[in-house]
């Protein structure tokens, strides 16, 4: 089950950065607000539909859903909170200070909450000060992106 | 920007027990609706109520799928080994990802070849995962 667990956690940073760029795109095209607005109407219909097609029925038991505590349901606030952030930060910072920063981000967020809930041991916190080392060794050692070739000027 | 990526990781690990109780696509359902409603709110009161969605390449209509898949992969990968092992091997993927998008200049990003000499720091974050993961 691990290795299974790993590849998709794998294929999810993948899809993560291609869902990036196409946010951006959007957001280019759209404005901010509409271009994330895309994101979230489609999500919402489409999770709903497939929950509904599968059989799970949560969503109608209104019942159900209020006896989970309020705190549990505000993934979505930071969701939206770290999309735009990200979104924002793009356009200003270098890509690859701003990828760098947000993965630091992120890793940080998952220790303090795995810690919180006493998942982490002293071997995670080594295992994850050697990925925040990785991460930021690539982004120092990345080289600058190749220049433009000129168009050949035409000649008369 | 570390802020952005915080609240990424604090909305993976609050999913990710959120789907203690309810379904993948449910717990993907609330992130949607309630990042739709509060953007709908922000559109309403501060943007005049301006809602436009045509106009924009036919690939950028595919977010939402990926938004389902990104958000009911990564409450899975959390609900089973723990937010800090999905957000590092997650991040190993975006790397690895942002390597092939940088050497085909994808998307429309300036081209940065891949080259072997960069491969050091990858082993040295699979190195970090195998300890995680040992």
């Amino acid at each position: 089950m691990i290795p299974f667990v790993i590849l998709v956690a794998f294929l999810n940073g993948g899809l993560n950065i291609i869902n990036k760029m196409v946010n951006v795109r959007a957001k280019q095209v759209l404005g901010m607000a509409n271009g994330t607005l895309i994101n979230y109407l489609e999500g919402t219909a489409l999770a709903f539909a497939l929950s509904l097609l599968l059989g799970e029925r949560h969503l109608v038991q209104p019942v159900y859903l209020g006896q989970i505590p309020l705190v549990y349901y505000l993934g979505g606030l930071f969701g939206l909170i770290a999309m735009i952030l990200t979104i924002k930060g793009m356009e200003k910072v270098p890509v690859a200070v701003s990828a760098i920063v947000v993965l630091a981000g992120q890793l940080l967020a998952g220790f303090v909450m795995d810690t919180l809930s006493g998942r982490v041991g002293l071997r995670e916190l080594l295992g994850l000060c050697l990925v925040c080392a990785g991460v930021w060794w690539a982004g120092a050692s990345k080289p600058q992106p190749e220049p433009e070739q000129p168009q050949p000027a035409e000649t008369k | 920007m570390l802020l952005g990526g915080a609240c990424q990781g604090l909305m993976v690990s609050i999913d990710g027990i959120l789907a203690d109780h309810l379904s993948l696509l449910e717990v993907c359902f609330f992130v949607h609706a309630i990042g739709a409603v509060l953007l709908l709110l922000h559109i309403f009161i501060r943007g005049g109520g301006k809602i436009r969605l045509g106009g924009a390449p036919l690939y950028v209509y595919f977010v939402g799928i990926m938004g389902v898949a990104l958000v009911t992969s990564s409450s899975f990968c959390a609900n089973r080994v723990g937010a800090a092992l999905t957000m590092a091997v997650s991040v190993f993927g975006q790397m690895a990802a942002s390597a092939l998008v940088d050497h085909y200049g994808m998307f429309g990003v300036p081209v940065v070849r891949w080259s072997w000499r960069r491969l050091p720091p990858y082993l040295l974050i699979l190195a970090g995962l195998g300890l995680m993961l040992w």
